[in-house]
């Protein structure tokens, strides 16, 4: 276990120190786990609400966290679970819908008063709405976050041969969509 | 000149080309401390109302359950207490008259037997 973290165990499991201590790590890490959500989810308000969750959960299962991976990770995992869960949530309410939900999250990115992006940033996120979705998330993970591969893989639990062929095959398929002229 | 319309990676690089509604961490975080210092009701404060409430309906139920019980053995006694005044308004001869009458009455035949 990292020497940090463990300090952080102590103040977390401390009754006069937990609310203090979490609060910090809200502040700490709230940004960066909110843009990893975004960049999946594309909309604001569904961001703010799977970062809302994130926390809830990281603050109620704060006794299940044993130190194994880092402190970081784990809010990470929480993170992406919550991601993943809400996506899955999603694709399920929209099943009657004739669009699929790829042409979704398309709509949502071309209708966001939050997108400030040029037209070649569009068509990255547009490239990047049509990989797969954990796909999706080991190119943002490692081309935005600009992760470790090893990091990557306390997150995901994905061994780092397959993050890394993940990560070539998305890369691959996204210069090929924005080599193509429309 | 046309729109450049064929990109690259390079083109785009590696901003997150996204906002957030001003102040919003700020916000957030504050939200977050809200949720999480305490300040969330504690389930036994979220039910004692109900509590109190179903406390104070199941008094009512048997206060009004007791006073209808006192009213009905009021009634009651006051039958009987008319009963024994009536009986002892009545002499003997009076009373074999009442019931010589009440029997013949009995045995004469109904109107619909005599149609029969």
């Amino acid at each position: 276990m990292h020497a940090d973290d463990q300090v952080l165990i102590e103040q977390l499991t401390s009754k006069s120190t937990r609310a203090e201590t979490f609060s910090r790590l809200v502040r700490t890490y709230q940004e960066r786990l909110y843009w990893h959500i975004r960049k999946m989810v594309m909309s604001h308000d569904d961001a703010n609400d799977v970062l809302q969750n994130t926390f809830m959960k990281a603050w109620n299962g704060i006794e299940s966290f044993r130190g194994e991976a880092r402190f970081s990770s784990w809010l990470y995992r929480i993170a992406t679970n919550e991601t993943l869960t809400f996506l899955t949530n999603k694709r399920m309410r929209n099943i009657a819908s004739m669009e699929d939900e790829e042409q979704i999250l398309l709509t949502q990115l071309h209708a966001d008063t939050y997108f400030n992006g040029n037209e070649a940033e569009m068509k990255l996120q547009e490239a990047i709405l049509t990989l797969p979705e954990k796909q999706r998330l080991v190119f943002n993970m490692k081309y935005f976050d600009d992760l470790t591969y090893e990091e990557m893989e306390e997150i995901l639990q994905t061994s780092v041969g397959a993050l890394k062929a993940s990560y070539h095959h998305a890369v691959k398929k996204i210069e090929k969509f924005l080599s193509v002229e429309n | 000149m046309e729109a450049k319309t064929k990109y690259s990676l390079n083109d785009s690089g590696k901003r997150i080309p996204f906002e957030v509604p001003e102040n919003y961490f700020e916000d957030f975080a504050v939200r977050i401390g809200t949720m999480t210092t305490g300040k969330q009701v504690p389930v036994k404060r979220m039910i004692k109302p109900w509590i109190y409430m179903a406390a104070m309906f199941t008094g009512l139920l048997l206060m009004g359950n007791v006073l209808l019980n006192v009213h009905k053995s009021r009634v009651n006694q006051q039958n009987e207490a008319y009963e024994v005044y009536l009986m002892s308004q009545l002499d003997e001869s009076v009373y074999y008259d009442y019931y010589l009458s009440t029997v013949a009455t009995a045995d004469e035949p109904s109107h619909t037997d005599a149609v029969n």
